[in-house]
C-alpha cells in the first residue's frame, strides 16, 4: 500500500469550483478518500509499470485527470476538494497528501469545529483558528498523535478560559453602561 | 532561571517589526530573544484583545485559509498611541538594564 500518494490537492482543488463542504460526509468518509487514493495510485503505479518509453510516463496528477470521468477516480478528487477546503487534508511538503496522522488529526478537529460551536465568533475565528493551524502544521511535520491530542487539549483549555473572560468582560460592560 | 517579560510589553515590542496574527507573533518573540522568553499561546488573545480596546493596536481580518479550517487569520498592527508606547516601554527597559550591559 502507498504510503504517500504524491497528489497536490491544490492542484486538484484549482479544477473546478470547490464543493459545499459537509460535515458529516467528509469525517464519515476519511477512510474510504484514503482508501480511494491508495487504490488509484496503486493503478497508476500498475500502468507506468507496463510502460516502457521515460517519455510517455506521466505525472500521477496527469494521469488522475486522464482518468475522468471514471467515478472512483472523479470521488477521489471530489472528496480532496471538500477535505482541503476544510483544511481536513494537507499537502507535506513534496506536495503529497500525508497520511500518517490522518484520522488522529481528523478526531482532533472534529472536536474542535464541536467547540466553535459555543464560543464567541471571535474566538472560535482567531484562537481556534490558530490551533488548527498548528495542528496540522504540527501533523504536516509527522509529529505524533499524543502531540496532536496535547494540542487539542490545550486549544480545549485555552479558548473555554478565554470564552469565560470574555463573557465576564462583555457583562461587566453592559453592567457598567 | 529563565527571563520574564510581562506578554504586554512582549507582544508590543513584536508588533514593532510590523503587523501580525497570533501565532506567528508568539514565534517571533521567541526568536527575537533567542529562545529566552516563550509566551503562552492562549494568554496572547486576551491581552491582544485589551491593547486593542486601548487604542494601541488595530486589526482585520484576512483572506480564509484551508489549513485553518476556512478560518481568516486576525492581523494586528500597532497604531500610533501603540508606537510610542512601544517606544517608551523599549527606552524604560534598556534605562533600566544600562548599567548591567555596562553601558551608561
Amino acid at each position: 500500500m502507498a504510503k504517500h500518494s504524491p497528489v497536490d490537492p491544490k492542484a486538484l482543488v484549482s479544477h473546478g469550483d470547490v464543493p459545499k463542504f459537509d460535515n458529516n460526509a467528509v469525517f464519515g468518509k476519511m477512510d474510504d478518500v484514503h482508501g480511494l487514493i491508495d487504490h488509484g495510485y496503486e493503478e497508476y503505479e500498475h500502468e507506468q509499470s507496463l510502460v516502457d518509453d521515460e517519455d510517455a510516463e506521466r505525472s500521477y496528477e496527469d494521469w488522475v485527470r486522464s482518468q475522468s470521468p471514471k467515478p472512483e477516480i472523479e470521488a477521489i478528487a471530489e472528496e480532496i476538494r471538500m477535505e482541503v477546503e476544510r483544511g481536513h487534508l494537507i499537502a507535506d511538503e513534496r506536495g503529497a497528501v500525508d497520511t500518517k496522522t490522518p484520522e488522529q488529526r481528523a478526531r482532533a478537529l472534529r472536536v474542535l469545529d464541536s467547540l466553535a460551536l459555543i464560543l464567541p465568533a471571535r474566538i472560535a475565528t482567531e484562537e481556534l483558528g490558530d490551533y488548527i493551524g498548528d495542528i496540522n502544521r504540527r501533523a504536516a511535520a509527522g509529529q505524533s498523535c499524543w502531540k496532536i491530542y496535547l494540542r487539542m487539549l490545550a486549544a480545549m483549555f485555552w479558548t473555554g478560559v478565554n470564552a469565560v473572560g470574555y463573557f465576564l468582560k462583555e457583562i461587566w460592560t453592559r453592567k457598567a453602561a | 532561571m529563565s527571563p520574564t517579560l510581562d506578554t504586554r510589553t512582549a507582544l508590543l515590542a513584536a508588533l514593532i517589526e510590523g503587523e501580525s496574527y497570533g501565532l506567528e507573533l508568539i514565534e517571533r518573540v521567541k526568536k527575537n530573544s533567542n529562545g529566552a522568553l516563550k509566551i503562552q499561546q492562549g494568554r496572547v488573545y486576551p491581552v491582544l484583545r485589551a491593547l486593542e480596546a486601548e487604542g494601541l493596536l488595530e486589526s482585520y481580518d484576512g483572506d480564509p485559509l484551508p489549513e485553518r479550517g476556512g478560518r481568516p487569520r486576525r492581523y494586528y498592527k500597532l497604531t500610533a498611541k501603540g508606537l510610542r508606547a512601544a517606544r517608551e516601554n523599549a527606552k524604560a527597559i534598556f534605562g533600566l538594564f544600562a548599567p548591567a550591559l555596562g553601558r551608561a
